[in-house]
């Protein structure tokens, strides 16, 4: 390992640049609102960096709003109240991380059927999601919604489910490789007994197997609790934690060697979460280039960054369900494993509706649209003329791109509009549906 | 000269002059009780005018509806949204016209006020016909428009002569889209050259009918009366006509389609599925004091006669108010009727749908054939009652809604009394059975008495204290046999209240039924007061509002509804091919308004 991937950064003299904060405001969250990488050009890194995790407080009202829904069970309400978390930007780096264990922890109401706990669980990963992920790990094995989606209920003395152990190994806490089937099976008789009834965790001390189990090389009479520790011990989880963080913060396929630097300072930092992804974002590597625009954005993510970097007015169920039709439905992962995300996001279908949607957002600058409202000149600036147009928008949506080409495409298209405004129109919607645009 | 041979050549000179008066004689003046309809071509397919319009104009804000409607939360909503008062908007109005607007208007409408529209050589046409009764008013009106015209298209002059005369009237283009023309006090406007011209000869002929003298037309227009705001009147057998033959007929076939689809009969009824079949229909609006009435009629229906209401059929008792009425609704579906006639009644392709209703619903009447041995015993007049109910067992959902009880009267009360409570009970167990297999908690049925009369009911067992109590808790279904009169309901408070009404005798009884409905305002407000926060979170995320501006708009809701004092409906049949159906909005006035009136 070359030392110090995680070194901190400290950015020389123009380093710390529009795209520098653009990133740093897309990976931190769901990307900068107008006006915000100015304000962090002018503070400079470490205030904008300061004030970005300072933000941590959601709106009340929309916050605790979400009582007044949950008697309707309506799953896609809820989806839609968790898209307005998102937009608003009350807390950017805590719902980000809340996304990233709905889809670390996926749990889908498609087979769970209740929405209050779906909302229960999505609390949790908000609660704990910068905490200590060893908490976390505790009370997501015991949240309801996991034990129902897991068939928890049918893991019997006498007839262990063994749903339930296998994903806390394989996906939650360890990955491939780390345990044997005799593992998962010595697991699935401590987790017997676990259960629910009504909307609450239950142990079932009549279905609870109380005899010894082995479980990595270890025998005890262990009982869930005991399981899930031993895979916290396991030298595997911290570096299966810090991949998970690696992936989602800096690039999809991290390097052994940073997940090791990473899986050190999560334990060095006694498994607080939100300190150690501080350190990454802090870090050489974070702003480094393999970091920079090394991801295709997720649905969630994109339409969220789109809305946020216009200042479009856009109710959040039509977010979410556009979202929904790019193939990331909240509430809804396809499977245990999640969304597999990277090239997968992109196919033919979900391609048309990332162009269509993002297109009817640049089309609302002209009042084209019904479900958005936008001023481009506001949110991008006012150009005095068709030829600034097109310099303007790739600064402001694209910030990393050095590709003079792409920017002389698009001035030829600004040059052909009938005003500055048509320009601003196009070129945006341009540059919006180009791949380019969808890296984050 | 030749004075001889001068003569007939001036003569022949002069004819053409002396001729003009009798070749171009000026039209008659059109006389003031002259029915504007008679102004209008006969080959209208669509006629609106407006009886009642020149006495609101007149009173204009001090009319007792509108006067009514502006102090209420509602029309306080719709000035707010207006972004001007109506005085002040009235203001604008009279200085653009340099006179005020509504006693203008009043003159210029006060023998006649009617929209029209048909077909024409570029598609559809309207013509817009206005008989005043001062030429000068309608002039200077016309001038003020057309300076104002003028100085839009910064085309001045443009309009200072009229562009062509026709029949005695002056007329002017104004682009390929619209005509003009004045005659007097008459002011016609049209999209198409041909309709203009044909008013203006109809309005030359004091004896020619024009509309009027359709004779379908002039039947239907029996419905109208002074008092009216607006009368409209639209032929829907040429409608269909033309769209079959320009091949845009869908919307029209799926209209005439409704009589024949059990669902729209079961849901709507004989007579509203019957509007379908009209060869033309009447619509209304009308205001009586702080009252609205919107009316709809088809003449020339063709309705489901075995389907029909039955006023000498049994309809069950109507309830005394309650003080938690939300309304009440009494409907007439013959379903014995209905499977019993299907083959007559309905399409080839919705048959099986019968037999296997009947074969499902054998399940819940022990294998009994649903239209011959269960149907037939049950009156076809149904009464719903709405109600907000009591939760009593302190199960209070988060989102409360009002139940709903339906009454009907059965024959051999000893024998389907059972069959029907028991099919409510099989209902139960099938809907437990359904709930098992999903791993839900089940219904709990319960057997009481009230007033001697025993009322099954159901319940969810009551949900654990960090729970939250779901919509679901809404429902507490009962069902019970009193008397006569089986009153099945969503939540046993009200099913066990109706029942002790109707044992105790404090019901009125009903003759000569008709299907009915009504909805109280202050009950139907209070659905919305009792959810104001989960509507005012689901607008912020329906419409991307923020708190502030949710709460704004749902309180308009909200004042919408307070602004409703009750809404009357019924549906009615005037003659054997007629159906009638009647709303009347009755606005919530203040205690001082109701003094003054």
């Amino acid at each position: 390992m070359r030392a110090g991937a995680l070194e901190a950064w400290k950015p020389r003299d123009g380093e710390w640049d529009r795209a520098a904060a653009t990133h740093l405001y897309r990976r931190a969250g769901f990307g900068p609102a107008p006006g915000d990488v100015e304000h962090a050009l002018d503070v400079g890194f470490e205030a904008a960096l300061e004030a970005l995790l300072a933000r941590d407080g959601h709106d009340p009202a929309l916050l605790n709003g979400v009582k007044h829904l949950l008697a309707a069970g309506s799953i896609d309400q809820l989806a839609a109240w968790w898209m307005s978390l998102i937009l608003a930007g009350g807390a950017p780096l805590r719902e980000r991380v809340t996304l990233m264990w709905h889809d670390h922890f996926a749990t889908s109401n498609a087979k769970v059927d209740d929405v209050r706990l779906m909302h229960r669980q999505n609390a949790l990963f908000r609660e704990h999601g910068l905490g200590d992920f060893r908490e976390l790990l505790h009370a997501a094995a015991k949240d309801p919604a996991m034990l129902n989606w897991l068939d928890g209920n049918d893991n019997k003395r006498g007839h262990p489910n063994e749903n339930f152990a296998r994903e806390v190994m394989e996906l939650f806490g360890l990955g491939i490789g780390h345990y044997t089937e005799t593992d998962i099976r010595e697991a699935a008789r401590a987790f017997t007994g676990w259960g629910t009834q009504g909307r609450a965790f239950r142990m079932r001390e009549a279905d609870h197997d109380p005899g010894p189990k082995t479980i990595f090389g270890r025998t005890g009479d262990f009982r869930g609790e005991d399981a899930i520790d031993l895979v916290l011990a396991h030298p595997g989880c911290a570096r299966h934690v810090a991949r998970r963080l690696l992936e989602e913060l800096v690039a999809p396929r991290p390097k052994e060697a940073w997940i090791d630097e990473t899986a050190g300072a999560l334990i060095e930092l006694d498994w607080r979460i939100g300190a150690t992804v501080e350190r990454i974002l802090r870090s050489r590597l974070f702003f480094g280039p393999e970091a920079r625009r090394a991801r295709i954005a997720g649905p969630v993510e994109l339409v969220a960054i789109t809305v946020r970097a216009l200042g479009a007015r856009v109710a959040p169920r039509d977010a979410a369900e556009a979202a929904a039709e790019m193939g990331q439905s909240l509430f809804r992962p396809p499977s245990v494993k999640g969304w597999d995300g990277g090239r997968t996001w992109i196919n033919a279908g979900t391609w048309l509706a990332r162009h269509n949607a993002l297109a009817d957002v640049a089309a609302a600058h002209r009042g084209e649209s019904d479900a958005v409202e936008v001023d481009l000149s506001v949110a991008l600036g006012a150009a005095e003329s068709r030829d600034e147009v097109a310099a303007m928008v790739v600064g402001n949506l694209v910030p990393d791109l050095d590709d003079p080409a792409y920017v002389n495409a698009l001035r030829a298209g600004a040059e052909s509009c009938e005003s500055v405004d048509d320009a601003l129109a196009l070129v945006t919607a341009a540059v919006l549906t180009s791949p380019e645009y969808h890296l984050l | 000269m030749n004075l001889e041979r001068i003569l007939p050549l001036g003569a022949l000179l002069l004819l053409p002059v002396a001729t003009r008066g009798v070749l171009h004689d000026p039209p008659a003046p059109i006389a003031p009780e002259r029915d504007v309809a008679t102004l209008i071509p006969d080959r209208a397919v669509f006629y609106v005018d407006a009886p009642g319009m020149p006495a609101l104009l007149e009173q204009g804000l001090d009319h007792p509806f509108l006067k009514t409607l502006l102090a209420s939360p509602l029309g306080q909503l719709l000035q707010t949204e207006m972004e001007a008062s109506p005085e002040e908007l009235l203001a604008v109005g009279e200085a653009l016209l340099g006179a005020p607007v509504l006693p203008t208007l009043a003159s210029m409408t006060r023998h006649g006020a009617a929209l029209a529209s048909g077909f024409g050589p570029k598609g559809v046409a309207w013509v817009l016909v206005l008989h005043g009764d001062d030429d000068l008013i309608a002039e200077e009106v016309l001038t003020k428009i057309f300076d104002q015209l003028e100085s839009q298209f910064e085309a001045p002059g443009a309009f200072d002569e009229p562009h062509a005369s026709v029949r005695g009237a002056d007329v002017w283009y104004l682009g390929d889209d619209v005509k003009i023309a004045r005659r007097d006090a008459l002011v016609v406007a049209s999209s198409d050259e041909g309709y203009l011209r044909d008013v203006l000869d109809l309005a030359a002929e004091p004896s020619a009918k024009g509309l009027a003298g359709r004779a379908s037309f002039d039947e239907a227009r029996e419905t109208r009366s002074d008092e009216q705001l607006l009368w409209g009147w639209v032929d829907l057998k040429r409608v269909e006509a033309v769209a079959n033959w320009s091949g845009s007929g869908e919307k029209m076939k799926e209209l005439r389609a409704m009589n024949g689809q059990p669902a729209v009969q079961m849901l709507l009824g004989p007579g509203v599925a019957a509007l379908g079949t009209s060869e033309t229909a009447t619509f209304w609006i009308a205001t009586r004091g702080a009252e609205l009435e919107l009316g709809l009629a088809g003449q020339g229906v063709e309705p489901a006669e075995v389907l029909m209401p039955d006023p000498s059929r049994d309809a069950p008792p109507a309830p005394l108010p309650h003080a938690d009425d939300c309304g009440s609704l009494l409907v007439y579906r013959d379903l014995a009727g209905a499977f019993a006639h299907r083959v007559d009644l309905f399409p080839p392709e919705m048959l099986p749908k019968f037999s296997k209703a009947t074969t499902d619903l054998a399940l819940f009447f022990g294998g009994k054939d649903l239209g011959e041995d269960v149907l037939p015993h049950v009156s076809p007049w149904i009464r719903v009652v709405a109600r907000h109910p009591r939760f009593d067992e302190g199960v209070v959902p988060e989102i409360p809604l009002p139940a709903a009880a339906a009454l009907v009267k059965v024959d051999d009360p000893a024998t389907r009394g059972p069959e029907l409570t028991a099919a409510f009970q099989t209902l139960i167990s099938a809907i437990n059975l359904d709930r098992a297999q999903k791993g839900m908690s089940p219904f709990v049925m319960q057997l009481e008495t009230v007033d001697g009369v025993f009322v099954t009911r159901a319940h969810y067992p009551p949900p654990g204290p960090e729970d939250g109590v779901d919509m679901i808790y809404n429902f507490v279904p009962a069902a019970a046999m009193v008397g006569d009169v089986f009153v099945i309901g969503t939540h046993a408070s009200v099913v066990r209240d109706l029942v002790g009404e109707i044992a105790s005798g404090e019901t009125r009884p009903v003759e000569g039924a008709s299907e009915a409905m009504w909805l109280d305002g202050p009950a139907l407000a209070r659905v919305v007061e009792d959810n104001f926060d989960a509507l005012v979170m689901q607008n912020m995320l329906d419409e991307g509002h923020d708190i502030e501006a949710a709460r704004q708009e749902i309180g308009g809701l909200l004042g919408a509804v307070q602004s409703l004092e009750r809404l009357d409906a019924e549906i009615l049949y005037p003659d054997d091919d007629s159906v009638e159906v009647r709303a009347t909005l009755v606005l919530h006035a203040d205690e001082d308004e109701e003094a003054v009136r």
